[in-house]
């Protein structure tokens, strides 16, 4: 039975494979006489394959290092959300704030309270305030306070 | 006993990398020529992609049963064929002419043209275009040796014509200007 001919891509991919095949089986010798026959730059051509190496390692790190932020994010997030949720309430928000500003009075980095009389803050300063602190692990052990 | 179902590690794909010689990376790199030529040199980097998938584990390399070198070569393979299909696949599947991908229509004209570059650069070597022409009708090594009266050897010097031009293959695209 007449096979059905291969299209212009699958005889390239023959003919490519046929030569990685080939380039496999050589031996150092015949493959040094190859490039030289074939006028390639035996330096170029291994700088080109060093170069292949760099990007592949670089790609391979930049991925590990991008899979670990997205684990630390996901940790944070996930031990903030099990920590702690703030009260839906803005009243006892503002009181949770006041009462942590009364336990830590030397709040760290990240929070900034200027005013000290948090009635001058906004609703929403609350909140972003809250969140900070629950992040630094301020607040949290209360649970649910809704 | 080695166990050749085992699955090298990052780590272990990292030190075969490593320890590949100089010669070694001559032949990756010329492979990667080869294809990406294959391809009108539309690719990406075919040998940096290969060793990534190998080292982040999407393609599992078993040291126990096939040695690196060949293993990458393998990948490169069904990287080439994805690029042409447009599709990732699955790294460990077979694929065959049921199972592949559909081809990418502009590609597939990439392809007629390079094709037709490459049998005008053989137009002097008769032996090379019979071998196109056994490859065209989906023939064996065996099969075309048969048919054109060739032994193995014969066979092999002609592939080996066949590899040294298309290893120094300049782009096709850049020599008609396209």
């Amino acid at each position: 039975v007449p096979r059905k001919p291969l299209t212009a891509e699958e005889i390239l991919a023959r003919m490519v494979e046929e030569v990685a095949d080939d380039l496999l089986a050589v031996d150092d010798v015949a493959l040094a006489d190859l490039l030289r026959d074939s006028g390639i730059d035996e330096q170029r051509l291994l700088a080109e394959g060093q170069q292949s190496i760099a990007a592949a390692a670089e790609r391979a790190d930049a991925a590990v290092r991008q899979r670990v932020r997205k684990d630390f994010e996901n940790a944070s997030t996930a031990a903030v959300e099990r920590a702690f949720r703030l009260p839906s309430d803005l009243v006892k928000r503002r009181r949770l704030l006041t009462d942590a500003v009364r336990r830590n009075p030397g709040l760290g980095p990240g929070v900034t309270l200027q005013h000290r009389d948090l009635s001058e803050l906004s609703d929403d300063d609350v909140t972003k305030q809250l969140e900070k602190l629950v992040e630094l692990g301020l607040i949290g052990d209360e649970g649910d306070s809704d | 006993l080695a166990d050749t179902t085992r699955t090298a590690t990052s780590d272990e794909v990292r030190v075969a990398i490593e320890a590949l010689t100089p010669q070694e990376v001559k032949r990756l790199a010329l492979v990667g020529r080869a294809y990406a030529r294959s391809l009108g040199d539309q690719g990406d980097d075919l040998v940096a992609e290969a060793l990534h998938r190998a080292l982040d584990g999407r393609r599992k390399w078993k040291p126990d049963s096939v040695g690196f070198l060949p293993f990458i070569l393998g990948v490169m393979k069904s990287v080439r064929r994805e690029y042409f299909a447009d599709t990732e696949i699955d790294g460990d599947a077979k694929v065959d002419a049921v199972s592949a991908p559909a081809p990418n229509a502009e590609r597939t004209l990439i392809a007629v043209q390079t094709l037709e570059a490459c049998e005008r650069e053989f137009a002097d070597d008769h032996e090379v275009l019979l071998l196109i022409q056994g490859f065209r009708e989906d023939k064996t090594g065996t099969e075309i040796c048969a048919e054109l009266g060739m032994t193995r050897s014969e066979f092999e010097t002609v592939r080996r014509r066949m590899t040294r031009h298309l290893a120094g293959w300049k782009s096709t695209r850049r020599r008609t200007g396209a």
